[in-house]
């Protein structure tokens, strides 16, 4: 029997008890029980009338029948109980608590479900959910403001309010007492950093609960919202070394002048420009920064493609390391790409994307400067299963370079650097070991109870499976089968990129 | 409220209703406190260990054994001992965790029930003090469960198997509709509600335990058959100890009860013993007397019982036995019981009993207070028969738990009745002193104080200023241009500009605009209404 059957024959449990049970009983019959009977058939009513109405609107009437918490179901049963010995043993005690469990629950149920399950407090509610900033940079501290404005707090009941906005960032978790929930109201949590991606929060859940805990309404799903944080590029080293050994891009030639031109090739200044390039003449007469450019020209500017390898299939993964790992391909790839644009290359950014819900292959070329068009495409890339890596070379003469998590058996004159799984992912917890002995939150917090550990115990055991079966999907470990190829791994808060020897 | 001091409220809450029932008891009756003793000590010891467990977070069932194991180890102590021991063990773990609420408050009502019980009259209903503390109980549950929710929210917002966001406070941007009267009256109905539906209803789930009195009767003599009326009995009056079953054991009430010859029973010729059957019942053992108040009416009111008294020394003393009622439907019944005029199906009069064999004695002063007419178990019989108490004996007095109760509540409602009194006095001088200083200020404090007359005003019609929002950004946001002019004279001032003779005129005149502004939004209930508030600004 489920949670929720339980706390549904909560709702009947005394009733049947008081009657059915000790029949013998006259005084309970005729004295308690028609009182409680009455009791119970009010909130009968009340919840009849909330399943009515649901059926009118075509919807599901069977969340109103859960109207008890988890405490009031268990006060219920509890107070079921304490009635049944009190038949049996007559304890004053015994009776007199089992009145007053079975009279607060009904009390409080009756209540929610007359004033509180209906539409009347959301009828001119309206939620309002933003994430500051809404486009953000990979790693920046994120805030959630949700403003509440026309609820009206039914009396006695407090709301509850959650939502995740990231798919494995923070959930946050709001209460809001009494009157504070009507007219205007701001709530606000620090969610973390921001991940990489176009997130699309699903709406918060919220619901109303008595301010004894014993009875709730059904959730209400209100305040979607989209977020979209581009990858944060680092700094590559070593990405000289993926052009070749010729080093015919360092070896550079005067530039030829005509007797009219002035000295210096110059234009605006970029954010990123060495300052001590500015033209301070020049900006002056402009009104505006303006940077000299370097008096020669490279005998060569090679053309390369930097192209992602995202064909992977996770869709099924819970656990984080497939997307750790992606924001690492990510990441690198717009780092490698934007190096060796500023060392001249003419760098074509390629990858496979979804856009608005059709795979493409996408390619963006990459100035010097700093391409926020680039940034958007990486903040796009998701892992796909359509668009095999085979598909993203071209025939162009261009230098291919293929930053992959995996080492692909396609033969070609392609330049690999390999971004080893284990070096950009958080190794998954392993699902601890029960204590038998203690309990593993502070008393009174409802993790503890048995159906949530057993819940969470599970989702860390699958976790951690898929997090191993990814791993050896994407881990290689034979390095010698990859001789002269390239490796990526983190180096403080740089990537280095160096030769597999 | 955090969850650790949510933990510490509902453990200070539980031990004040433990320790409240407890003095409660005793004040009422201290001839009890000897025998009180090892209850108090057994529950301060046992709830302490449950606590103890709980904050160690020892799970339920190795708690429930590690509790039984040391309650076998204390079985060979004084009952009360243990059983407070243990049952406190369980209670005090149960009120730190989780879905457990009412049984952890169980313990605390068993000792709630004993003044109250211990006042029970003959119709099963509490006394005056007894419908007191029978609602004092059920009230502080209520706020038992209040504080479990608030500690229940504390850890639902800190606690999780998922990484949870750091919340910041909610901020109030404008307050909605006024409802605190309503909402109070709601608390209050509710409350009401329950403690009502307790106080009828629990009394009627009690069970009647009795047991024959160290002055028992010695029984009816003989009966007519077939007269339907019961002889009267060989000793004046037929006297039985009966109390309330309970998880302790409580002394109860002593009935003292004579039938009036020709009404209630007749007069026969004194049997000889053995001439009819029955049960011996000796003194001190339990016996159920009834199922319940309604069945105890159900009896007849005369059965006829052959009885033994038993000693001291616990031998049985065989009594005359007395033959059974021929018309008594429900056959022969274990004891004799004095039955409730109320509920008995031919309510005898109310009958002053004359002790013939005690030697007489003046009527009893009436008592100095209003308490319950139960008595002790060394009470005199003489006292329980005197013409104030018919059928009960007279227990010493304690504490008038009701007077005592009303003259508290009656000073704090006066104390709070004073206290919003004096609130639209102290908001008219302070309102005095922004508009007008009542002492010399620098320039600058009076801008303040103008800005906080404006506030003042948009805080009467709900609107509140965010912390992290700047004047200019709240008087934006209320949409009444003054307040924007306002906020700018104030910005000035803040941030050091010189401000001239006009710019405090005109900041006086324009806070003065904004406060009659936003109060013209409200109606003229809630702008009453703000006269009692206070703080006038948060």
């Amino acid at each position: 029997m489920t949670g929720r059957s339980v706390r549904r024959l909560a709702l009947v449990a005394p009733l049947l008890v008081t009657l059915v049970v000790p029949n013998h009983h006259d005084a309970i019959v005729l004295g308690v029980g028609s009182v409680l009977a009455a009791m119970w058939a009010a909130m009968a009513v009340a919840v009849a009338t909330r399943i009515t109405a649901a059926l009118w609107r075509r919807v599901s009437p069977w969340v109103y029948l859960d109207v008890l918490t988890t405490s009031g179901a268990a006060m219920m049963w509890t107070a079921t109980m304490a009635l049944f010995l009190a038949a049996a043993l007559g304890w004053a005690s015994l009776g007199f608590v089992a009145v007053l469990g079975i009279g607060i629950v009904l009390v409080a149920a009756t209540w929610t479900a007359t004033v509180a399950c209906g539409d009347h407090p959301w009828r001119r509610a309206t939620v309002a959910r933003t994430i500051v900033p809404a486009s953000a940079v990979e790693g920046d501290p994120l805030r959630e403001d949700i403003r509440i404005e026309g609820f009206r707090m039914p009396l006695g009941m407090r709301l509850f309010v959650t939502g995740r906005v990231q798919r494995h960032g923070a959930v946050s978790r709001y209460v809001v007492d009494g009157g504070d929930g009507e007219g205007e109201l701001l709530l606000s949590s620090e969610l973390g950093p921001a991940l990489r991606g176009e997130h699309r929060a699903p709406p918060l859940e919220l619901w109303l609960v008595d301010v004894l805990g014993l009875a709730r309404t059904p959730t209400v799903l209100r305040g979607a919202a989209e977020l979209l944080v581009l990858p944060r590029p680092p700094l590559v080293d070593g990405v000289r070394a993926l052009l070749g050994t010729a080093r015919d891009d360092a070896m550079s030639v005067p530039t030829q002048h005509a007797p009219t031109e002035g000295t210096f090739r110059i234009r605006e200044y970029a954010p990123g420009d060495d300052t001590r390039r500015i033209h301070w003449v020049r900006s002056m007469q402009q009104q505006a920064l303006v940077v000299r450019l370097p008096d020669e020209l490279p005998l060569a500017e090679p053309a390369v493609r930097v192209i992602l390898d995202n064909d992977l299939d996770s869709d099924a993964m819970t656990c984080r390391a497939p997307d750790e790992l992606l924001d690492a391909l990510v990441r690198i790839w717009l780092g490698i790409g934007q190096v060796l644009a500023a060392t001249g290359a003419r760098v074509t950014m390629v990858a496979a994307t979804r856009t608005n819900g059709k795979l493409d292959i996408v390619e963006r070329s990459l100035p010097a400067r700093h391409s926020h068009a680039a940034c958007l495409l990486g903040a796009r890339i998701s892992w796909q299963t359509g668009t095999p890596l085979a598909d993203l070379t071209s025939e162009s003469r261009d230098k291919l370079i293929v930053v992959s998590s995996r080492r692909s058996r396609l033969a070609g004159r392609w330049t690999w650097v390999v971004v080893p799984e284990a070096m950009w992912t958080t190794p998954e917890a392993e699902p601890s070991k029960r204590s038998e002995w203690r309990l593993p939150f502070a008393i009174g917090s409802p993790e503890n109870r048995a159906s949530r550990r057993e819940l969470a115990h599970r989702t860390a055991t699958l976790r951690w499976a898929q997090s191993s079966y990814f791993r050896q999907v994407v881990c290689w470990i034979d390095w010698s089968r990859f001789k002269g190829d390239h490796v990526a791994r983190p180096s403080g808060a740089r990537v280095k990129v160096s030769v597999i020897p | 409220v955090t969850a650790r001091w949510g933990l510490i409220k509902i453990a200070a809450l539980y031990w004040a209703v433990l320790g409240l029932a407890m003095l409660l008891y005793l004040a009422i009756d201290p001839e009890a406190f000897g025998a009180s003793v090892p209850i108090v000590a057994g529950t301060v010891v046992g709830a302490a260990f449950g606590q103890a467990l709980a904050a160690a977070r020892v799970r339920g069932w190795l708690a429930t054994l590690i509790v039984l194991a040391i309650g076998i180890v204390f079985v060979p102590c004084e009952e009360a001992l243990w059983l407070s021991c243990l049952a406190a063990a369980l209670s005090g773990y149960w009120s730190l965790g989780d879905r457990t609420s009412l049984a952890a408050f169980w313990y605390p009502s068993v000792l709630w029930m004993l003044p109250i019980i211990d006042g029970v009259d003959a119709n099963a209903l509490p006394d005056r003090n007894g419908l007191l503390l029978l609602v004092a109980p059920a009230l502080l549950f209520v706020v038992f469960l209040r504080i479990r929710e608030q500690r229940r929210i504390a850890l639902w917002r800190t606690v999780a198997t998922v990484t949870l966001a750091t919340p910041r406070a909610p901020v109030i941007l404008r307050d909605g509709s006024r409802r605190e009267v309503a909402r109070a009256g709601w608390v209050m109905t509710v409350t009401a509600l329950c403690l009502g539906v307790t106080g009828y209803l629990a009394p009627q789930l009690w069970r009647w335990h009795g047991s024959l009195a160290e002055h028992a009767t010695a029984g009816y003599t003989a009966a007519a058959v077939g007269t339907g009326m019961a002889c009267c009995p060989a000793v004046d009056a037929e006297v039985t100890h009966v109390h309330v079953k309970e998880y302790f054991e409580v002394r109860g009430v002593t009935h003292a009860h004579s039938p009036q010859p020709g009404f209630d029973c007749r007069v026969c010729p004194i049997a000889t013993a053995g001439s009819t059957g029955g049960a011996g019942v000796a003194v001190g053992d339990a016996v159920d007397v009834t199922q319940g108040a309604s069945t105890l009416g159900s009896l007849q009111p005369w059965p006829s019982a052959s009885v033994t008294v038993s000693g001291p020394s616990g031998s049985s003393v065989p009594l005359p036995p007395t033959p059974t009622l021929a018309t008594s439907p429900m056959g022969p019944s274990p004891i004799a019981v004095s039955v409730p005029p109320s509920l008995a199906p031919a309510p005898p009069p109310p009958h002053v009993v004359e002790v013939s064999a005690a030697p007489p004695v003046p009527p009893p002063a009436p008592p100095p207070l209003p308490v319950a007419s139960t008595v002790s178990q060394g009470a005199p019989i003489a006292a329980s028969n005197s013409p104030h108490t018919s059928n009960t004996t007279q227990r010493s007095p304690g504490i008038d738990v009701l007077a005592l109760v009303i003259a508290v509540v009656t000073a704090l409602a006066a104390l709070r009745v004073v206290t919003l009194l004096l609130r639209p006095l102290r908001r008219l001088v302070t309102l005095r002193h922004l508009r007008h200083p009542l002492w010399p200020e620098t320039v600058d404090q009076r801008v303040s104080n103008s800005w906080q007359l404006a506030l003042v005003g948009l805080r009467d019609a709900g609107w509140r200023a965010s912390p992290e929002e700047g004047a200019r950004e709240f008087a934006r946001r209320v949409g009444i241009d003054a307040a924007d002019r306002c906020a700018t004279i104030l910005e000035r001032a803040r941030h050091g500009i010189a401000l001239d003779h006009d710019d405090l005129v005109s900041m006086d005149v324009e806070a003065d605009v904004v406060y009659r502004a936003a109060r013209a939004r409200i109606g003229a209930v809630a702008r009453a209404a703000t006269w009692l508030r206070w703080p006038l600004v948060d």
